[in-house]
């Protein structure tokens, strides 16, 4: 075995096949990199061998360790009949060539209606027989349609009926959002234009795809496990010279700036003004770290006639002339989540070199030499790809901007119970609800702080605890008088014996250090003494991220009983529970 | 060129550099399989910016006739692009 130079991952062309599987072995000769695991299994009927590479690089590069396994060619539905309960992939690849799938495909007359239940046969057989995640594709449309420039009345062209089933594949993803992901195809040609097909080496290999192809669907796939494991970043850290408009504002004023639509360069600034706006929609958290007058600052987002971002979106700031690590620390405990969920973007090079080193867990963006790949670039990298989006993501930045007030709130108290009483918090703990599944899945993905167990779990298997009556699920809601912070809680307690093990408890960073958790606790001990069970167990299992709980249990009155690496337990006598 | 050739092979065969040479054949290298070859000929044509015919991606099956097919390749890519000029 050839020893690999050391290479940096950032500075690699991952559509370059030898460069992608110099980089997964030079991973792989490591043996194990990452504690995360992905596991994915790719189910196909063509060769896409080597699209296995470019999805374990992009796990690496996401800091998973992929777990990646290829089916045979054209078995579907043989795999996912023969999936054990207990070996179930994270995310199963379904990729299809319709020509494969369809050998009628490509006939004159052909018609997608008979493809289409075929299709929806194979993905509900997917859907009843795997928990998995599953990610299907959209199909391409012929390069040269026989037809040609004609659309015959009756919409036979084989283009129009490639996309007529695609609009039927989007449309099924759509309705069935707790298990189906889509990976478009249509869009990676339109990318790739003809450096995406590779019509010698179907013909010759059954292999249609060349490299660019597979890095884009890997990319996908690799987003989508980021979200599935809670790595999805939650955070946008922005710079403002020369990266939110172009010209120094503090030099050159309010009207010197560029930021107008109509002109280059400030389109492009507009344009990426508008991405933000996008990715505020959709529950991401928006930061300035900057180095200028904070009026200065203010004025043109309250005053620039095209400034598209305004004050009220944003979650923190600081501008300033300190050290942009030390802001970035600072915002990330404010805002109480972990470095590695912000992305930092900064035009200066120097900026972004320090954060690189300093900060290495902070992902960071410096603004392109080539401006107009800007607007683009966050939403290229799938940075903020979450599963389905929940009204909590959308009002989190309501949130987030309440808290600020509240801790401006609390300067003004010397004493933190007088403080804490103000806030008047209010907690609305019930039993799981069917229409709180979805978040209640989520927060178990995202969760990584406060989570005792860090359980992952999907909206399928949420959803199967509403039917067992020896799992019992609560949900915590909290609002106080600056705001509602929606579902940010949950509790899930297994009865086994004469116990009830508390499987899960985990609440969002969100509300912490509000004196919640011991409440929520306890109130749910309080409803689960109705099982009658003379103890409750109780479990830490340790991981890099949730060092902050290690002796919650402890607080809570529980007893140590039993103490591994892997693992606390703790035991209260149902009895005292029921007491406080 | 060799050498360019030499590190596309070590990346993609997952073999030392220093140890291809003339007598680096398909048959005596485990992972120089049907993938190993089709990897091959595909980072061969985006290291070279050639496009290999599906003949010749089949013959590639030690090192020299690789050498001699991105030769013959890249030879043919010049004159025609000299009588086009």
């Amino acid at each position: 075995m050839t020893t690999v130079p050391a290479f940096d991952l950032n500075n690699l062309d991952t559509s370059k096949l030898s460069d992608v599987l110099e980089a997964v072995a030079h991973f792989e000769a490591q043996g194990t990199t990452f504690d995360q695991e992905l596991a994915v299994s790719i189910l196909r009927n063509y060769s896409c061998e080597s699209a296995a590479s470019f999805v374990k690089l992009h796990c690496y590069a996401s800091g998973l360790q992929p777990a990646i396994s290829l089916g045979a060619y054209d078995t579907m539905h043989q795999e996912l009949l023969a999936y054990q309960p207990t070996a179930m992939p994270d995310l199963i690849v379904l990729t299809l060539m319709l020509q494969t799938f369809d050998p009628g495909y490509g006939m004159p007359g052909w018609r997608c209606d008979e493809t289409q239940v075929r299709l929806q046969n194979l993905y509900e057989i997917a859907e009843s027989h795997t928990t998995s995640l599953l990610a299907v594709n959209t199909f391409l449309p012929p390069l040269y349609p026989a037809t040609g420039t004609r659309l015959p009345p009756d919409g036979a062209d084989a283009t129009s009926q490639v996309l007529a089933l695609n609009q039927w594949i989007r449309q099924y993803v759509r309705e069935h959002p707790a298990r189906f992901v889509l990976l478009d195809w249509e869009r990676y040609a339109r990318i790739l234009g003809a450096a995406a097909l590779d019509q010698r080496s179907w013909y010759a290999f059954k292999m249609p795809f060349r490299p660019g192809f597979f890095n884009l669907m890997g990319a996908d796939i690799a987003a989508i496990g980021r979200a599935l494991k809670g790595k999805a970043k939650k955070c946008l850290v922005l710079d403002c010279d020369n990266t939110l408009w172009e010209g120094v504002v503090g030099e050159e004023g309010l009207h010197g700036i560029k930021l107008d639509p109509y002109e280059y360069p400030g389109v492009v600034y507009y344009q990426f003004q508008r991405t933000i706006l996008h990715l505020i929609e959709q529950g991401v958290m928006v930061a300035l770290c900057s180095k200028n007058n904070p009026e200065d600052v203010w004025e043109v987002f309250s005053s620039h006639p095209h400034c598209l971002l305004k004050r009220e979106l944003l979650v923190g700031w600081r501008l300033n002339w300190q050290d942009k690590t030390t802001n970035l620390r600072e915002l990330a405990e404010e805002l109480n989540i972990g470095l590695e969920h912000m992305i930092f973007v900064d035009d200066n090079p120097v900026e972004c070199a320090g954060m690189r080193q300093m900060l290495p867990s902070v992902t960071v963006v410096q603004v392109p030499a080539h401006l107009h790949r800007l607007p683009d670039l966050l939403f290229a990298q799938g940075w903020f790809t979450t599963l389905a989006i929940s009204e909590e993501d959308r009002q989190r930045t309501a949130y987030y901007h309440a808290e600020t007030q509240r801790q401006s709130a609390q300067a003004a108290f010397i004493n933190r119970d007088e403080f804490l009483a103000s806030l008047e918090i209010a907690l609305d703990i019930r039993p799981l609800a069917t229409a709180d599944v979805a978040r209640v899945a989520q927060l178990t993905q995202r969760t990584n702080q406060f989570n005792l167990t860090t359980r992952r779990y999907s909206e399928e298997e949420v959803h199967a605890f509403l039917d067992r009556n020896d799992i019992a699920v609560f949900t915590l809601r909290v609002a106080d008088r600056f705001g509602d912070y929606g579902l940010t809680g949950t509790l899930i307690a297994r009865r086994e014996g004469d116990g009830s093990v508390i499987d899960s408890l985990l609440l969002s960073c969100r509300i912490l250090g509000r004196e919640i958790e011991g409440r929520f606790v306890n109130t749910c001990l309080q409803q689960l003494t109705a099982w009658d069970v003379s103890f409750f167990y109780a479990d830490y299992l340790p991981t890099a991220k949730n060092a902050q709980v290690r002796t919650f249990w402890e607080t809570q009155g529980f007893r140590k009983i039993e103490e591994t690496p892997e693992r606390i337990r703790y035991q209260l006598p149902a009895a005292d529970a029921a007491g406080r | 060129m060799e050498e360019r050739i030499k590190r596309i092979m070590s990346a993609v065969l997952r073999i030392d550099d220093d140890a291809i040479g003339p007598d680096t054949r398909a048959e005596n290298t485990a992972s120089w399989d049907s993938l190993g070859q089709m990897n091959l000929a595909v980072a061969l044509e985006q290291e070279f910016d050639i496009e290999i015919p599906v003949d010749d991606i089949m013959a590639l099956k030690s090192y020299s006739v690789v050498v001699a097919c991105v030769q013959r390749l890249l030879g043919y890519a010049n004159s025609f692009h000299m009588r086009s000029v």
